[in-house]
């Protein structure tokens, strides 16, 4: 396929399949007062969340939730081809452009075979997820690198050379029943980068070539400097003469980069601002950085099952390079395509690649949130939410409830019941979710349900313990005394009394849903989270904002619903007792 | 009607009963009275099994109580405690039928019973739709009486009922509760450090210290032929407020 794009430079790049978090916008106003109203929104979710999922310190982990593609895209969440009746093939991606491209490209070669109903199940979530998604068969096929494939997922020495570190994956992955592709031929790796023109002003265009510039400002995000494959090597490696880098944020260091305030930093290879800001990749000539070459991750009985299917995906190979790689991202990213859009570039050429993204992308800038906020999808999303929130509650409700009851009854049961349901707080979301989708051998709503009903059952547990303990022996003594058989003091007595601490209880686990629904969109179930995961992934604060601010509304509504329902449910005296 | 058969109770190293073989007398007021932590509760406590005994058993009409028959028995016990033990999110009028409305009494016997039980106890009918928090200390215990009522249970167990109340409160109470088990007849158990309240209501007195009987009888047989020197003791302590002057 003569799909690619222009010079492709055969930098040896390297970084992490990452994905940016944040795309730097022009510094205008508006966009500095969405950074701050974001700003302002990851702190409530984080607060919100019992398990902080904003971090911008792994970019292979996004935050707060879900996939789909941009509030200007129109390609569904699933894409189905060909007709129904034959078998399935299901593509999985991560949450970060470049993962949802590839998949797309891979879903239009796999249904051009026309063997297989082929369906991609966008932004599942981070590498551990949607590994667990293809180990479990809920998904057939995605797009991994060699460097998280050996670091992260196999956690393999690392290798003397390249047949030692092909070995080493081509056996841990047997072992799991899966199988890897060839290269497809970019390497989306950490790598070190300039202003073009400063570059070429100062003749630099290798690393080597910075030991001889001690004076040049080098800014780098806080995560390259704190890898072990990061900084401190780098500098060993190439014995640089710079002190303590100045550490930056990812969304500003392409602007800094711009206005002149820092010299050099640090970029993932394919990175769409590569281009966008004219930047120079510097050569990594003594092959420091590690590869992290993309290549397709299978079941093994894939080419056994779909034979022409499995070809058309072979066909990728070696199809690619940073360049083009970085052209794709660009579309999406700045020219405001879908993936399935910059997709269809692959495969019809790359000639245009340049030019139309920047009209595409001045009319996305010019939507307004509150459009954004109540597109078509606004009553899906919000119905989706619903559901996530409320029947997770339920179920948090049916078994909080009775185990409280337990503990208040019984001090084995306090010992154990209480630290369970604790610990599983402390379980990291995207960890949970990704042991139930092994658990489930599924993704979607089952294992997000259960994810957010666990999360929901502390709160309840503890209140209702609490609020059944701090009933005083004397009122206890009189239920027995009266001679309430055991039941009817618990239903007449005891958890009326308790039903304040409950209420809030409940109230506590409904308000924590809300916020960590949002992370349900990372594996298919839906949500508000869909659009913050989309606005993510392609660094568009409008989008992102247009989850957000509906999932926190939601939760400001729930709380002022828990208000008007203790009101009418608990009788005068007991209303603002609460332990 | 209560015996206790060698019936005793111990919390960690101390004793709070010493084995106790004893019979309390149907119809009459019998008060347990001595300083705090003399055991006097914890006797209460026993008999409507609200603890389980170290040693030996308690007999109702004949009838041992036991985890099995404990439900049922206290079906005729009425329990009075400090400040009527009302729950605070029902109703002066839900707390007091709460037993006939779990036992499924018809709604006309209940209110039936309702009247009786509130002309006894001297409740004004316009204070019943009031929770526990909004009546007064001697409304809650009328309250608490009212509802111990209710079942008509031939044996009242009364523990410090009347303690936090104050002085002219409780003594009208007293002289009312007083009229009131011997109009109705009731077998009643009553808890006090009080030596002024159980000389107006005891028809019979168990002076108790540190789990131990020190002397039964009545308040004349006590202050005349006192059994040990803390009985004396115990009496001078409080004879002042003695309504009557008895002995030297």
């Amino acid at each position: 396929m003569s799909t690619t794009l222009d010079g492709a430079r055969p930098t040896p790049a390297v970084g992490g399949p990452s994905v940016p978090l944040a795309r730097v916008a022009p510094a205008s106003t508006s966009a500095r007062a969405h950074r701050l109203a974001l700003g302002a929104l990851l702190i409530l979710a984080s607060l919100l969340s019992p398990v902080s999922t904003v971090s911008g310190a792994r970019p292979d982990v996004p935050t707060v939730a879900g996939a789909a593609p941009a509030a200007t895209n129109t390609a569904a969440t699933t894409t189905v081809t060909t007709n129904s009746g034959s078998p399935q093939l299901t593509i999985g991606s991560k949450r970060f452009t470049e993962s949802y491209i590839l998949a797309e490209v891979a879903r239009r070669a796999a249904s051009a075979a026309g063997e297989a109903t082929v369906r991609h199940e966008q932004g599942l979530g981070n590498t551990g997820i949607v590994f667990a998604a293809l180990a479990s068969g809920a998904i057939d096929v995605y797009v991994e690198y060699t460097g998280t494939l050996a670091r992260e997922i196999l956690r393999l020495p690392d290798p003397d050379d390249a047949a030692a570190l092909a070995a080493g994956l081509a056996a841990g992955l047997k072992a799991r029943g899966l199988s890897m592709s060839r290269p497809l031929g970019f390497n989306n790796t950490y790598a070190l980068a300039m202003k073009a023109t400063v570059a070429d002003k100062l003749g630099i265009a290798r690393l080597s070539d910075l030991a001889a510039r001690p004076a040049l400002r080098l800014g780098l995000t806080q995560e390259f400097i704190g890898r072990a494959d990061g900084w401190a090597g780098l500098r060993r490696h190439y014995a640089l003469p710079f002190g303590t880098p100045r550490g930056v944020d990812h969304g500003i260091k392409f602007t800094a980069l711009a206005s002149n305030q820092l010299d050099v930093i640090d970029v993932y290879s394919t990175d769409a601002a590569i281009e966008r800001y004219g930047l120079r990749v510097l050569e990594d000539d003594r092959a420091y950085f590690p590869r992290y070459d993309a290549v397709l991750l299978y079941r093994a009985d894939l080419p056994a099952r779909l034979p022409r299917t499995f070809a058309a995906l072979r066909a990728l190979e070696g199809r690619f390079d940073d360049a083009s790689m970085r052209a794709l991202n660009a579309r999406a990213e700045v020219g405001g395509e879908s993936f399935a859009q910059a997709a269809s570039a692959f495969t019809i050429g790359a000639g245009a690649t340049g030019q139309a993204p920047v009209i595409a992308a001045a009319a996305a800038a010019q939507r307004s949130l509150y459009s954004a906020v109540f597109d078509a999808d606004f009553a899906r999303l919000t119905m989706e939410h619903m559901v996530l929130v409320f029947v997770s509650l339920a179920l948090s409700i049916v078994a909080g409830v009775p185990l409280g009851v337990w503990c208040a009854n019984s001090a084995a049961a306090r010992r154990w019941v209480l630290p369970a349901v604790g610990l599983i707080q402390t379980v990291p979301s995207l960890a949970l979710l990704a042991f139930l989708i092994t658990f489930y051998s599924r993704i979607g709503l089952v294992p997000a349900l259960t994810a957010l009903f666990l999360y929901g059952l502390l709160p309840i547990v503890r209140n209702t313990c609490a609020g059944l303990e701090a009933i005083p022996q004397a009122l206890r003594d009189s239920g027995r005394a009266l001679g309430l058989p055991r039941g009817a003091r618990l239903l007449r007595i005891e958890l009326p009394l308790a039903l304040g601490s409950i209420l809030a209880g409940v109230q506590t686990s409904a308000v924590i849903n809300v916020g960590t629904a949002t992370i349900a969109a990372f594996i298919g179930a839906g949500g508000y989270g869909e659009r913050i995961a989309t606005g993510l992934a392609l660094n568009d604060t409008t989008v992102l904002l247009a989850g957000a601010l509906p999932a926190a509304a939601l939760a400001l509504l729930v709380q002022l619903g828990f208000g008007t329902l203790e009101r009418w449910a608990l009788p005068a005296p007991l209303r603002g007792v609460r332990q | 009607m209560i015996r206790t058969d060698r019936l005793s109770r111990r919390f960690g190293d101390r004793i709070a009963l010493a084995p106790l073989t004893t019979e309390f007398q149907r119809a009459q007021v019998t008060v347990l009275l001595g300083p705090s932590g003399c055991g006097k509760s914890t006797l209460l406590r026993l008999v409507i099994g609200l603890l389980r005994p170290d040693t030996g058993s308690v007999q109702i009409d004949g009838e041992t109580l036991t985890s099995a028959n404990v439900e049922r028995l206290r079906l005729a016990i009425g329990y009075v405690i400090q400040d009527g033990g009302l729950f605070p999110h029902l109703s002066a009028r839900a707390n007091i039928t709460l037993m006939a409305r779990w036992l499924g009494w018809p709604q006309a016997r209940i209110d039936a019973r309702l009247a009786t039980v509130i002309g006894l106890a001297r409740i004004d009918a316009d204070r019943l739709d009031q929770y526990p928090a909004t009546l007064s200390g001697g409304e809650r215990q009328r309250v608490g009486i009212a509802r111990a009522l209710l079942l008509d249970p031939p044996l009242l167990l009364c523990d410090e009922p009347l303690s936090a109340l104050d002085p002219i409160t409780r003594s009208a109470l007293q002289d009312e509760l007083g009229e009131l088990f011997s109009q109705l007849g009731k077998t009643v158990l009553w808890v006090t450090h009080d030596l002024h309240e159980a000389a107006r209501l005891a028809h019979d007195i168990l002076l108790m210290r540190s789990g131990q009987v020190v002397q039964r009888g009545t308040l004349d047989e006590l202050m005349a032929h006192p059994a040990d020197p803390f009985v004396t003791l115990f009496i001078n302590a409080q004879r002042g407020q003695l309504p009557v002057s008895v002995g030297g």
